[in-house]
């Protein structure tokens, strides 16, 4: 017969009020008192398409099938502090050379937003991505590097949701009855300053997003809409849950516009082991009489040292104004 | 519409404010969950902008953890262990659940008697544990591995006991939440010892 142990119990609960400092040490998330943190990444990338977007610009090169070289990298700065209270305020600013895109200069980048935190509520104001504005894109799987390989995705990129989603504004997000609710406004998506609006402006946008946990999956809804220059609205939805080791999500969005867009998405992501990931996705994209799929698969493996190597491959088919067919990318990143 | 909106946000950071459950109680297991489910930088409550410097860092830091969300110290060739499989490890298999967290649950029960071990799973079960002196009542301890990674909600204990009634043994109804959770920070400090002797 299998006895308690007595003297064992009493030192495991001493061991485990030991623990509980030091566990609430390792794994609290709570920010530090007056901080700044610096911290980057860089990225090397070969990159294969049909028309690559970069590189030599000039008119008897332009249209390439070459292979294109790609590198970039980032030095972000954090600045945080906490008020007695435990409320949290950040922002960040940072010096990059775009690592996915053609570029031809350095740039300074951020301080153009502030986020105040607490245990129950979250708030941004400053130049932002409106909430609600991507929802239901759950099958953009790989990076934005395999897009620089030039074949093209047609219905699948217009069906994006509302045209204008960055802007200055706020988003706000707290729980209500359990559910996590996030809403936003932007007072000028066309603003020409990233410091400042003029509520006057006519061309605002809002979003609304419900996640809210259902079983082991978690479900969220969300819509936003434009007003001004152009009115739009766009609704949808995804639910993610994990299922054999995996990480299965769904979406599906639908934007009322001039032309009215649906897209849906569907991505599957996991790990051959501790270093190891990987992920496949498929969207699917109809604008009026036009419709295109576009599907992503990712494998990613960390080697320690910060230093990873992926490689991306992205096929597309359907209605573009280019041509379709099959971008690849492959590289490493380091991160600082 | 603005109007609108501000009201809404200061009514809901004065009633978070307030201290109520209803609004801003869970916030953070919440974060947490979305970022399961669609990854710390991609969570749309966190707010990191697509395309900005702090996006691209965070993604890159994502793939320098891998899927343990642990940076190892040590650089290793690229796919060694797997080119290497069959003749360094064979037998090997991907884990679908964090291996620190699994091998200090081990430990954690290491002296009872296990009924249930599923290695490939992240489960494991004990015998029914009974008290000396007290044999009207027992009980079980059932834990599972929710996660690859070495995070706090990545393990999930159950302690379920029995009374005895006449000749039958009956569930008590208890939840023992308190003892679950002393028994989650046991396997967590212990997966970090063991995750830090890895290293």
């Amino acid at each position: 017969m299998i006895k308690f142990n007595h003297e064992r119990i009493k030192k495991m609960k001493k061991l485990i009020l030991m623990v509980s400092s030091l566990a609430a040490a390792v794994f609290s998330t709570s920010a530090a008192n007056a901080d700044v943190s610096v911290s980057g990444s860089y990225g090397l990338h070969m990159i294969t398409g049909g028309n690559t977007t970069g590189g030599d610009t000039t008119t008897d090169n332009v249209s390439t099938t070459g292979t294109m070289f790609l590198q970039g990298g980032g030095v972000a700065f954090s600045l945080s502090t906490a008020t007695a209270g435990g409320m949290s305020v950040s922002a960040g600013a940072g010096i990059t050379l775009d690592s996915n895109d053609n570029a031809s200069a350095t740039a300074a980048t951020g301080l153009s937003a502030v986020t105040f935190a607490a245990d129950g509520f979250s708030i941004t104001v400053g130049e932002i991505d409106i909430v609600g504005g991507d929802v239901g894109e759950v099958g953009n799987v790989a990076g934005a590097e395999v897009d620089e390989g030039g074949y093209g995705a047609g219905a699948v990129d217009s069906a994006t949701g509302i045209a204008n989603t960055e802007g200055y504004g706020f988003n706000a997000s707290t729980t209500v009855a359990g559910a996590t609710v996030s809403l936003g406004y932007l007072m000028d998506y066309a603003n020409s300053g990233i410091n400042n609006v003029e509520t006057a402006s006519g061309d605002y946008a809002s979003g609304l997003s419900i996640a809210l946990p259902v079983g082991s999956a978690t479900v969220t809804l969300a819509t936003a809409t434009q007003s001004g220059t152009l009115d739009e609205t766009t609704t949808g939805g995804t639910i993610s849950m994990p299922l054999e080791g995996m990480t299965v999500s769904a979406g599906f969005q639908s934007t009322d516009e001039t032309t009215d867009s649906t897209s849906y998405g569907i991505a599957i992501s996991g790990s051959l082991d501790a270093d190891t990931s990987w992920a496949v996705g498929y969207q699917s994209g109809e604008q009026g009489s036009n419709s295109s799929t576009k599907t992503e698969a990712k494998l990613s493996r960390s080697l320690g040292g910060g230093v990873s190597v992926y490689a991306e491959l992205q096929n597309t088919s359907g209605y573009t104004s280019g041509s379709v067919g099959t971008n690849i990318a492959v590289g490493t990143t380091v991160s600082f | 519409m603005l109007k609108n909106l501000a009201f809404t946000t200061l009514s809901l950071l004065f009633l978070v404010s307030c201290g109520g459950g209803m609004i801003g109680g869970q916030y953070q297991e919440n974060l947490k969950r979305l970022d399961e489910a669609h990854g710390y930088c991609d969570n749309p409550v966190r707010n990191i902008k697509k395309g900005s410097l702090r996006y691209k860092i965070c993604k890159d830091k994502e793939m320098a953890a891998g899927a343990d969300g642990i940076v190892d110290d040590e650089l290793n060739l690229p796919f060694q262990d797997l080119l290497n499989r069959d003749r360094e490890n064979k037998g090997t298999f991907a884990l679908t659940y964090n291996r620190f967290l699994w091998e200090a649950s081990l430990d954690a029960v290491s002296d009872y008697p296990l009924r249930n071990i599923d290695s490939q799973g992240g489960y494991l079960e004990t015998e029914y544990i009974y008290e000396e002196g007290l044999t009207d009542k027992r009980c079980i301890i059932k834990i599972k591995i929710t996660s690859t990674e070495l995070i706090s909600t990545g393990v999930s204990p159950n302690i379920i006991c029995q009374n005895k009634i006449e000749d039958g043994w009956v569930g008590d109804k208890k939840p023992y939440t308190n003892e679950s959770k002393q028994l989650t920070l046991l396997i967590l400090n212990k997966a970090n010892q063991i995750s830090q002797q890895d290293q």
